[in-house]
């Protein structure tokens, strides 16, 4: 049964969408060999190249980033520190930081009007508008505490107080356990959760629209563009890239898979060498410091930017404050907050109900390590998979594919949020009510799902901030009929207007953000009270 | 009177504890001692009714005449008391006592205030269980666990988290309550002198 379930949903989620168009793609006077090649070997080979070693770097980065930061994250830590960062949208991160960042950003003003460096603004400035640099800052603040957060789950179910006092008594110093024997146990647990942040950076469209490079542009949006365009070139172009893209996926698999085997054989020894500073730990303190500061700044560009009136440069501060903006876009930015809204509630109350009954399947049969097929989507590349979904459904499928679709991402994250503290509950409580007289599900409503209040409202609110920043499925399944502020804030950065954007981007934020925070308080109310009884 | 029957537990064709006939009458004590990995624990969950995917078990399980080997966890009316007390730490002291009592019953909060009167815990209906001592935790979960009215309990070494001064006092409460509520006790446990009534080693046991 379990079986026949998990081969109908390679199926329909996935081997049928990339089907999808390529058949009929074959018979098309204009797929010829040549045309193949010629379309391979002058550019989408530079963009895929590009894509594939820039996502390599990036994953790099943003797991030993994460590890180095991870030392000091506790349980306390991770919801009330990485809840707020977790919180705000990708695109609306973006916005922030291009007017945070930018040439004739917040932080230049800063340095000109502290030192009068830059009169005008600097023209080889490290940030650019558009480029990989720019968009490696805006993802690795993003993927950073997410990866955090896997690590803190992690984190509970390894026995790293017990390893440390045992390295301690050896002579080792709580850092280099850290790195010699918690980082090993913790890389194999970390693999999903890699892969998945390698495959969103390979298939981001809406960050690489906004501040990803044009020259060469990425693979991600050139399949994207290209399926946009409606001619038989096109079609055969977004065809091809799409499975170049699965190609790239498979690579990146093998990449995060072969992370761990380098780490151990070449890590390690590095390590082994004593070179102890405790200056490190007061680095990596820093580091989560400047990722919240940095977070906390954009959000704050964000609101200066959108009740900007004039802001000449290089005033640190608007000559005029307006709520103009505000007042003029509202009757237009309602709706689409509206749709915003029921669409993450719904489709993340959906995910989560789905992850508790996987995770429960799960625990029944005493698996305790991630499963691959719950993650399936998070997995692939998104765009091929929505682009077969819009080619099988139609482009303005209606509500509820447009749910459907929000709901297929949002569950993948609700299960990976939940399974650590889902797994490592102790069946004998489920046992003991039972023994009390209480049914299997009234143990489990009763007792289980009070004590993991705090893990499930953080799903839920994952689950939220991941279907708000879909831009993908809501634009290509529902897009003209169910647009979105996220599919707003993109069709406004993308064309330049950050000051319009900041307001969308706000919008998009306010929701993650109060539910994310409104969980990290449930997170911590529960753990106080359970940390004294439960073993 | 609890009664096992015929049981046989094997891992991978390997018999692992074999009883052919075992009986506890009501409000007495059988306590089994043995080694780490003699099957105390395993005996214990089976007789629980907690699912055992590893094991392969065939006996039947008999309590006051009536077969309950079949029967789930709830349904068995045989209750179980952990070294950890196993309070709930989302539930106050009276809704972990409420928690053992039907929801209909219209009597359930008289029952639980008077259960905590006669443990001399009255002034702790509202504290959360980590901020009771080791000794009232025990005494409530004990109690949460009578409220249910078991007709067999097991006790898995229930004492052995208290230091040695409660020990005996806590030790001698819990026992009185369950001879005057005539009920089958099962205690598995590594010190002799937790064991009240007859001891029997998981070697004869094997061989009973």
């Amino acid at each position: 049964m379990g079986r026949a379930l998990s081969l109908a949903v390679i199926f329909f989620l996935v081997l049928l969408p990339l089907g999808v168009g390529g058949s009929t793609l074959f018979q098309l006077p204009v797929f010829s060999q040549e045309l193949v090649q010629e379309l391979l070997w002058q550019s989408w080979l530079q963009s895929a190249f590009v894509s594939f070693t820039f996502t390599v770097g990036l994953i790099l980065a943003v797991c030993y980033l994460s590890l180095w930061l991870g030392q000091r994250i506790t349980a306390g830590l991770s919801s009330s520190r990485i809840a707020p960062l977790l919180a705000v949208p990708h695109a609306a991160l973006a916005v922030g930081l291009m007017v945070l960042l930018s040439p004739s950003g917040w932080l230049v003003r800063l340095v000109h009007s502290l030192f009068e460096l830059f009169p005008s603004p600097p023209a080889h400035w490290w940030i650019a508008d558009k480029s990989l640099v720019t968009m490696a800052v805006v993802l690795v603040i993003k993927e950073v505490p997410f990866l955090l957060l896997m690590i803190a789950a992690q984190r509970d179910q390894l026995p790293i107080q017990r390893w440390q006092t045992q390295a301690q008594s050896m002579g080792y110093s709580v850092r280099r356990c850290w790195w010699l024997v918690v980082v090993p146990a913790l890389l194999p647990r970390l693999k999903f959760p890699l892969f998945a942040i390698a495959i969103y950076t390979l298939s981001v469209v809406d960050i690489a629209l906004m501040v990803g490079p044009n020259t060469p542009p990425l693979i991600a949006p050139r399949v994207h563009e290209a399926s946009l365009r409606f001619s038989d070139l096109a079609s055969l172009e977004a065809w091809l890239g799409q499975w170049l893209m699965i190609v790239l996926g498979a690579m990146l698999f093998v990449v995060v898979a072969i992370n761990q085997t380098v780490y151990r054989r070449f890590g390690l020894d590095a390590i082994g060498r004593p070179n102890g500073h405790s200056a490190q730990r007061i680095c990596s303190g820093f580091g989560s410091q400047l990722l919240l500061w940095l977070c906390g700044l954009a959000v704050l560009a964000l609101i200066v930017q959108s009740v900007a009136g004039t802001w000449f440069y290089p005033a640190l501060w608007p000559q005029q404050w307006s709520l103009g903006r505000w007042i003029n876009e509202w009757p237009y930015a309602w709706p689409l907050l509206q749709n915003s809204l029921w669409l993450a509630v719904v489709s993340a109350a959906i995910g989560v109900a789905g992850a508790l009954l996987v995770l429960e399947r799960q625990r029944s049969q005493r698996k305790k390590a991630l499963a691959w097929l719950p993650l399936l989507l998070l997995l692939i590349p998104q765009l091929p998979i929505v682009l077969g979904w819009q080619r099988a459904l139609g482009q303005d499928a209606g509500w509820l594919w447009l749910l459907w679709s929000h709901a297929a991402f949002t569950f993948p994250y609700a299960y990976l949020v939940l399974h650590g503290a889902y797994i490592s509950f102790p069946s004998r409580w489920l046992y003991q009510a039972q023994s009390l007289g209480h049914s299997p599900f009234n143990a489990w409503l009763h007792v289980l799902l009070p004590q993991l209040r705090g893990s499930v409202a953080l799903a839920f609110a994952v689950g939220v901030a991941v279907s708000i920043a879909q831009y993908l499925p809501t634009l290509w399944l529902a897009g003209v009929s169910y647009p979105t502020v996220t599919t707003e804030t993109v069709s406004l950065a993308a064309g330049g207007d950050w000051r319009m954007a900041s307001v969308y981007a706000l919008l998009q934020a306010l929701i993650p953000v109060v539910l994310l925070v409104w969980a990290s308080r449930q997170g911590n109310q529960q753990r106080w009270k359970s940390k004294h009884v439960r073993n | 009177m609890l009664e096992i029957k015929h049981l046989t537990i094997s891992k991978q064709q390997h018999v692992f504890l074999s009883v052919e006939s075992l009986q506890v009458a009501g409000g007495s004590v059988l306590t089994l001692m043995g080694p780490s990995g003699s099957g105390k624990s395993t005996l214990l969950k089976w007789l629980l009714g907690e699912p055992l995917p590893d094991f392969q078990i065939a006996g039947e399980l008999w309590l006051n005449g009536k077969q309950r080997d079949q029967l789930p966890i709830h349904a068995r009316k045989i209750g179980l008391l952990h070294q950890q007390g196993d309070l709930f730490p989302h539930l106050r002291v009276l809704d972990n006592l409420l928690f053992a009592l039907p929801r209909k019953d219209p009597r359930r909060h008289q029952a639980a205030l008077e259960a905590l009167e006669a443990m001399q815990l009255s002034d702790k209906a509202n504290a959360w269980p980590h901020q009771l001592s080791g000794g009232e935790q025990a005494r409530v979960a004990l109690m949460r666990a009578l409220l249910a009215q078991p007709e067999a309990l097991l006790l898995d070494e229930p004492f052995s988290s208290l230091d040695t001064a409660l020990r005996g006092t806590v030790r001698e409460w819990v026992f009185a309550q369950l001879k005057q509520r005539d009920i089958s006790v099962m205690l598995v446990t590594h010190d002799k002198e937790d064991a009240p009534g007859t001891i029997i080693s998981m070697k004869e046991l094997t061989h009973a």
